[in-house]
């Protein structure tokens, strides 16, 4: 599997994306991963392999403790990807917009003004 | 989330609002049946539950998911819906309800409207020590996730 499939497949399960949630707000150790409302959870261990291997995480040993760490890198080629997308759609837009201003029939009933810009409602 | 608003390190208070008026918010954590649809961490499904809703009343649940199976369980404290639910709490030895509790906690829910939303204000007290609170946050947030895309669903 190429890196943008092991991300997105990493990405597709709830389980893993609240990993992910967790570790947003600082790495923990595997101990504190693997027990929500203090449940032990083997399968966490699976998942944070999942994770590492996608390179959405990292996990480091410091002591005798397990640390796991977000990486920042690992999402940046999904997002990128998702990102051309949208600059796609941008493109589309305002070749749409040009169209229809291009096109506007000259009599006196315009469009309702500010309603149709995609560009300046985004932002 | 009001973390300054915590007393100590063995108390999780948690802040959340959610899209939906303070009667249906308080029937979901008091419905036996739309309890189970949301509550647990993500990858977890509830297999059994009953509520007897009043003070005194005990309740139970249990669950399975992610290679484990749990149970847990508490009595009614307080029940003025919708405004106040309280109960205690605390997992059993296995995902079976006959083996003993574990370490019992206090959770307080205060449900305050807040236009055609509602402020719930999860208060969890008396945890053995402040990895047990951070655990149950953890556990919390999963869970009000799941409570967030239940309400939408059934709206």
């Amino acid at each position: 599997m190429d890196t943008l499939s092991q991300t997105f497949s990493a990405l597709a399960d709830p389980t893993r994306r609240a990993i992910l949630a967790k570790l947003a707000s600082g790495a923990a150790t595997v101990g504190e991963i693997a027990q929500p409302f203090d449940m032990s959870l083997p399968a966490v261990s699976r998942h944070l392999r999942v994770l590492t291997d996608a390179g959405l995480i990292e996990r480091h040993t410091e002591a005798q403790w397990r640390r796991c760490e977000l990486r920042g890198e690992g999402l940046r080629a999904a997002a990128d990807w998702i990102d051309e997308y949208r600059r796609f759609w941008e493109q589309q837009f305002d070749k749409l917009e040009a169209f229809l201003k291009r096109t506007a029939p000259q009599d006196k009933t315009p469009l309702p003004k500010g309603k149709s810009d995609a560009r300046k409602r985004r932002s | 989330m009001l973390a300054s608003a915590v007393p100590d390190d063995r108390t999780l208070r948690m802040v959340h609002t959610f899209d939906a008026s303070p009667e249906r918010v308080f029937a979901a954590w008091t419905d036996p049946a739309q309890f189970t649809e949301w509550f647990g961490p993500h990858g977890m499904k509830n297999t059994h539950c009953s509520l007897d809703l009043r003070v005194g009343g005990t309740w139970e649940l249990t669950g399975e998911g992610l290679g484990v199976r749990r149970a847990v369980s508490g009595r009614y404290l307080a029940v003025d819906p919708p405004r106040l639910l309280s109960f205690t709490w605390a997992w059993h030895e296995t995902g079976d309800l006959d083996t003993p509790r574990e370490h019992e906690t206090t959770i307080t829910l205060e449900f305050k409207p807040a236009g055609v939303r509602t402020e719930v204000t999860l208060t969890q007290t008396r945890f053995r020590d402040p990895t047990g609170a951070a655990n149950h946050r953890w556990g919390w947030t999963g869970s009000f996730e799941k409570l967030d895309a239940f309400l939408a669903k059934a709206a």
